[in-house]
């Protein structure tokens, strides 16, 4: 070789070369002859894989050891004229979570690298040139094959292997060196050295990256292993989807006979070994051994039962030692390094690596090798940067289609063989497909079964017959037909297949439909009993995904379109249909729809919030006739979401309804707990009239409780009562000194501020604890009180808080300061006025089961800030002792929340119901309406009726803008008129705080619901034939 | 050569057994019934059809081996039957009938079936999922022998003994899972062969789907060859 400065590695694994490696490679090669460094600088013309697919495609320099990410052939010029000529790394194109003092060997100090920095199976990647003899004998290649034939007797070679612990990689995990013992040990005139190279389990291509990046390592290893069983004969069956891996291998094994590595006499001993390779034509089964064996037999590629073991009678009916690739690439470095090296790393059972493929809905995706033992948790969050796009890890599939999904609850899982077969799943050949909460655990079920049933050989009926018969019942499920007894006929017959089947495919065939039953079954009662699909994945199940993430179930995509139209009054009519909030929504929703839009897959999600509120302004015009109530009387405790929403729902159903309400005013938490900046007070009063006109009453003053007894209300005739007084009272710090005047639970602090309580702000430094729409509430009013300060301090970092965005962007705009990473811990009081408050700064941990990462305080990091209010605001519980007292209703020893049951959402006294946060614990105001229709659902059915509150719309609407044009279309911006900062704080009292957010025009509302990607359409087409 | 004689337990009862042969062997000449439908004696052994499974004592492995393709071990100890068992051979046949039409009222094998005698025996009575009904064509183009692949189990009885024993290789597996099939001569028809109805092929087809021309509902109600007696093994060639 020779000596150059520089080493440029161009990946071109199957990534990277998609994403243009090759123009790269050729572009630089050109740059470099025309400075004249082609002498100096030495390019990789192929290449391995490193695995870093993220950044695809990868340019490495060594001895630098930097990695430029995402390079592109512009990108030539530069780094050649900067780096290469004068030694200054181009920043730019390293990866961006790196700092930039960190450039000079980047790739071993970043997350994806540094989490795997014991390399085994991959020492080679990324550093050699795996179509280059040379280079791998440079990097100790074929030292363990002259070591083994020329020091070592075979059963030392064995013993060596059963002494280091590997246990096959294959995905059973059997103890390699006692397999090899056992082909050692058997009597036949020939012996065969297979290699497993059938990788086929979907999203695992670790094989392959092996094959492609190192070929020689697997050649050496065979050769190792035909010295050690008594075999001359090696067989690589490699599926035809790698032409690159054949065509590496078959150059390998050119170069390796050439060298005398292989072939007769051996290291000029009286060893030979040779090897070919066999393709197989990609059937998923010829992956099990002795379907593989009969595969390169010429044989239809069917499994024959076990025993006898091909260990026995494998291959031409001869002795046959049989390993996948991975297990072979181990077996190098443990001759040359030894058994005990190799033995330290690992746990206790599993020693050694494993090398996963990380796909699916993870930010670092591409090929890993982790010491076995490192927890799912290790590898997701910190080497695979977790989960994209804000969205929530839900489960990680590993071993593919024998494999199992491993929930939220078990990421500290080591990964190794027992204890992923103890939940379970297994390790398989090392596919770890990531999911997200977009993701449907039925329809994943769906889909490993749909792969088995077209990948069964058809030879058994428990795997032919029992894999269809298992799709059929899931796909039901899906599509809204199943049954709850389909759950038990799920498992009986999963249970029956894994004893009976003939091999390891139908044995493990319903793994994923067993793990995932028992991870996620409410997933399972949700399509059966609910017909509900949360992830929005099941199409048949809902209009829209908007519709389907909506807590209200308001039909969004058809408002959508209306409003597209122009259609306002229909489509207003239409939301009033499901929820007769649509103003207020509109205003503080906190918008699941917008997440789950399939329009911000590709630009944007349609703003549905803002479309929802122009069209609510069309309810001034809006008259109700009322209701003569026929039916029973009910009586409702509050006129929050969750109350004004039951009252709708039953007026409308006939029903009698009173409502009780403490305040002088109407609207619970949303007048009391909101404040008029976010929510204008007249629009809550234009809705409830809305409400009233449908003939409800509303008793204001009364508390229930302290006025009149919830005994009263039933001797009075009301048929059924229902409790919906919200969560009003703010947890406490539980620090020292949170007793004394000056410091007043977020929710508390608002609660009086808009009931007109006089509390002096003006002037003062206020500090607000927490991250929630509480706190950022409390901070931007305590703002417009005339504060002089306003600090949120927060224990994780911005991006952690759970406040809305657009709330905690307009409170940075306002002014407000954060402080993040701190947590108080004491406030400091004078005269019973608390004047300074002592925090400590807290340091980020590992991550927890959200993906947000644990914080811990660091020691001697206490500070102190001078303080005249103090506003907590973490959280919040119902106030329902006084229906514990009265009536023994069970409330929630924890989080004092009304017990109600799952079905009847009754308490434990019949004709007591209990809605919205009282029952639910805090949530948002949507969340409370969607449980005020689950109860005024319930309440019909107690009361007789058939508790249907709607009817599910089952036809498109007709529009003239439905146009494939608005597929493609660029957006326009779609802004807001927002109130200039100055403007918003010309307030003398709370009442007179203006809206900030101001709405749009006519114009850009239609022009906004024009991009709509009508979803609803291909929902309706699945359960409707005529669309 | 004389063989080795070993002792086995079959169900608590200690068994002489052969060195190398296989535990449906041992237990058959041991009186023990174990039910069967691919396996034929003048055959070599698949293990597909799986209802000749046993549970093997002691291997620490969960799943059943299938009797006829496992060699006996000195001291090895076998359970045949146990309501487990007796539990998943029914739904392995439940699984049989609903993957074509086995609806024994309208088929002329009725009352000689080994599918459905087996089915008699092991008190499978209703199968419990959905019929899969594939539509697969008859193939009638053979003077004296009528293929009707909707009858078909797949056992694969027909494909070794045209092989094996009447050396004619006329049938294949054709297809995977459950598109799985079995064809002559590759999508060739029956009539273009040089089967004959007195193969052996076509004699020990157990169920409905190789049948002799001529010969439907022949024999009376009561008169068939399970109608008297439950089945014991598999049928023998004329």
């Amino acid at each position: 070789m020779a000596t150059a400065r520089l080493r440029v590695l161009i990946c071109t694994g199957k990534v990277c070369e998609k994403k243009g490696a090759s123009a790269v490679e050729s572009a630089l090669i050109s740059r470099l002859v025309q400075f004249g460094l082609n002498d100096e600088i030495k390019v990789s013309t192929a290449k391995d894989c490193v695995g870093y697919c993220k950044q695809a495609p990868v340019m490495m320099i060594y001895p630098d050891n930097i990695l430029y990410g995402k390079v592109k052939v512009e990108d030539v010029e530069e780094i050649v004229e900067e780096h290469f000529l004068k030694g200054r790394p181009v920043k730019r194109l390293i990866d961006d979570s790196l700092d930039a003092k960190d450039v000079i060997d980047n790739m071993r100090k970043s997350n994806f690298f540094k989490g795997q920095e014991l390399r085994i199976v991959m020492e080679n990647a990324g550093v050699i040139n795996p179509e280059s003899i040379d280079e791998y004998i440079g990097r100790d290649g074929y030292l363990a094959l002259g070591k083994a034939v020329t020091e070592m007797k075979p059963e030392e070679v064995v013993d060596e292997i059963t002494r280091s612990g590997l246990r096959g990689r294959g995905g059973g995990g059997f103890p390699t060196g006692v397999k090899w013992g056992f082909v050692a040990k058997a009597e036949g005139e020939k012996k065969y050295v297979v290699c497993n190279a059938d990788e086929g389990d979907p999203g695992a291509f670790m094989d392959r990256n092996i094959l492609e990046g190192d070929p020689h390592r697997i050649i050496e290893a065979m050769a190792i292993a035909g010295y050690a069983i008594g075999s001359d004969h090696g067989v690589v069956y490699c599926r035809a989807e790698y032409p690159l891996a054949i065509e590496r291998i078959e150059l390998a094994v050119v170069q390796a006979k050439e060298m005398g590595l292989l072939g007769d006499n051996v290291f000029e001993t009286d060893f030979s070994f040779d090897i070919e390779l066999r393709v197989g034509a990609g059937a998923f089964v010829c992956g099990e051994e002795t379907a593989l064996l009969r595969s390169i037999e010429g044989k239809r590629g069917q499994p024959t039962p076990k025993p006898p073991f091909p260990a026995i009678s494998g291959l031409w009916g001869m002795p046959t030692l049989i390993n996948n690739v991975e297990t072979f690439a181990n077996i190098c470095p443990i001759i040359r390094k030894g058994a005990d090296w190799f033995a330290s790393i690992g746990t206790e059972k599993s020693r050694g690596t494993k090398v996963f493929a990380l796909a699916g809905r993870i930010r670092n995706t591409g090929i890993v090798e982790v010491p076995m033992g490192t927890t799912l948790r290790e590898i997701i969050f910190e080497i695979g940067g977790g989960i994209p796009d804000g969205k929530q890890f839900k489960a990680a599939q590993t071993g593919g289609p024998s494999g199992g999904c491993i929930p939220r609850e078990h990421l500290d899982i080591p990964m190794e063989y027992d204890s992923l077969k103890e939940i379970g799943s297994m390790m398989g050949s090392g596919g770890l497909v990531v999911m997200d909460e977009d993701t449907c655990m039925v329809d994943v079920a769906k889909f490993f079964m749909e792969f088995c049933v077209s990948e069964s050989c058809g030879k058994c009926p428990p795997c032919r017959v029992g894999t269809k018969q298992l799709y059929d019942i899931v796909d039901r499920i899906t599509k809204g037909e199943g049954v709850i007894e389909d759950l038990e006929k799920l498992e009986e017959l999963s249970e029956m297949m894994k004893q009976m089947s003939l091999c390891g495919l139908g044995q493990s065939a319903p793994n994923p439909i067993l793990s995932t039953i028992r991870f996620f079954r409410n997933e399972y009662e949700d399509h059966i009993l609910r017909k509900k699909c949360k992830s929005g994945v099941c199409q048949a199940l809902f209009t829209s995904p908007c519709e389907n993430a909506c807590p209200c179930n308001v039909d969004a995509a058809g408002y959508v379109q209306l409003a597209a139209e122009g259609k306002f009054y229909e489509a207003l009519e239409l939301h009033r249909e499901r929820n007769p909030l649509p103003a207020i929504c509109g205003r503080v929703c906190h918008h699941p729809c917008m997440d789950k839009c399939r329009r911000g897959q590709t630009d944007e999600s349609i703003n549905i919030r803002a479309i929802k509120r122009y069209i609510s302004n069309f309810e001034k015009e809006l008259t109700v006739k009322p209701i003569t109530p026929t039916k029973e009387k009910v009586a409702i405790v509050g006129t929050g979401p969750a109350g004004l929403t039951i009252a709708y729902f039953l007026a409308k159903k006939g029903y009698d309804v009173t409502i009780f309400e403490s305040m002088p005013y109407p609207g619970g938490t949303l007048r009391f707990g909101i404040p008029a900046y976010r929510l204008p007070r007249e629009v809550i009063d234009q809705e409830v009239k809305l409400i009233t006109d449908l003939g409800v009453r509303i008793v204001y003053g009364v508390r229930v409780g302290l006025n009149i007894s919830l005994d009263r209300l039933q001797e009075l005739g009301y048929k059924a009562v229902c409790i919906a007084i919200g969560a009003r009272v703010s947890y406490l710090l539980g620090v020292n000194g949170e007793h004394l005047a000056g410091v007043m639970g977020g929710m508390d602090f608002l609660n009086k501020v808009n009931i007109g309580f006089p509390i002096q702000v003006k002037g003062k430094r206020v500090i607000v604890v927490g991250g929630g729409n509480t706190a950022m509430d409390a901070a931007r009013t305590a703002l417009r009180m005339g504060a002089k300060e306003v600090r949120v301090l927060y224990r994780r970092l911005k991006e952690d808080m759970p406040a809305l965005k657009e709330e905690i962007e307009e409170g940075i705009n306002e002014g407000i300061k954060f402080t993040f990473l701190v947590n108080p811990v004491e406030a400091i009081g004078e005269d019973g006025h608390v004047v300074k408050m002592k925090c400590v700064r807290m340091r980020l941990g590992s991550y927890d089961d959200t993906g947000r990462r644990k914080t811990s305080v660091i020691e001697n990091s206490e500070f102190v800030l001078d303080v005249d209010l103090v506003i907590p605001a973490i959280g919040q519980e119902p106030e329902t002792n006084f229906a514990e007292v009265e009536k023994n209703i069970l409330i929630d020893p924890k989080y004092r929340t009304f017990v109600v049951d799952e079905e009847t959402h009754m308490t434990n006294i019949p004709g007591i119901f209990a809605a919205g946060d009282d029952s639910t614990g805090p949530a948002m105001a949507a969340d409370a309406i969607g449980d005020g229709q689950v109860v005024a659902g319930a309440i019909d059915r107690y009361l007789g009726g058939d508790g249907v509150l709607w009817e599910k719309r089952k036809e498109i609407i007709p529009t003239d803008s439905y146009n494939d044009d608005n597929y493609v279309e660029t957006r326009k911006e779609f802004e807001q008129y927002v109130l200039p900062i100055e403007e918003r704080f010309n307030n003398s009292t709370i009442e007179d705080f203006v809206e900030v957010e101001r709405g749009f025009s006519r114009d850009q509302i239609i022009e906004e619901a024009r991009h709509c990607l009508h979803c609803d359409r291909a929902s309706l087409s699945c359960t409707n034939e005529d669309i | 050569m004389k063989k080795e004689k070993i002792t086995i337990t079959v169900d608590g009862k200690e068994v002489a057994a052969y060195a190398g042969e296989t535990i449906l062997d041992a237990a058959k000449r041991a009186g023990i019934y174990i039910p069967t439908l691919c396996h034929h004696p003048l055959l070599s052994n698949t293990g597909a059809c799986r209802m000749c499974v046993v549970k093997i004592e002691g291997t620490g492995r969960q799943n059943l081996n299938s009797s006829c393709t496992t060699p006996v071990n000195d001291g090895m100890v076998v359970t045949t039957e146990s309501p487990e068992i007796k539990k998943m051979r029914r739904l392995n046949l439940e699984l049989i009938f609903s993957e074509r039409n086995h609806q024994c009222p309208f088929c002329e094998k009725s009352g000689n079936c080994e599918l459905q005698a087996v089915a008699y025996r092991l008190g499978m009575d209703y199968v419990r999922f959905p019929f899969l009904w594939p539509k697969k064509e008859v193939d009638a183009s053979h003077p004296d022998i009528i293929h009707d692949a909707n009858r078909c189990m797949l056992c694969g009885r027909c494909v070794r003994s045209s092989e094996e024993v009447d050396k004619k290789g006329v049938f294949a597996i054709k297809g995977r899972g459950i598109d799985s099939d079995v064809t002559v001569n590759i999508d060739g028809r029956l009539g273009d062969t040089e089967v004959t109805k007195d193969d052996v092929a076509i004699q020990i087809c157990p169920t409905g789907s190789l049948c002799e021309k001529g010969l439907a509902y022949s024999e009376r109600y009561g008169e068939r060859r399970f109608d008297m007696k439950p089945i014991e093994g598999p049928v023998e060639p004329k």
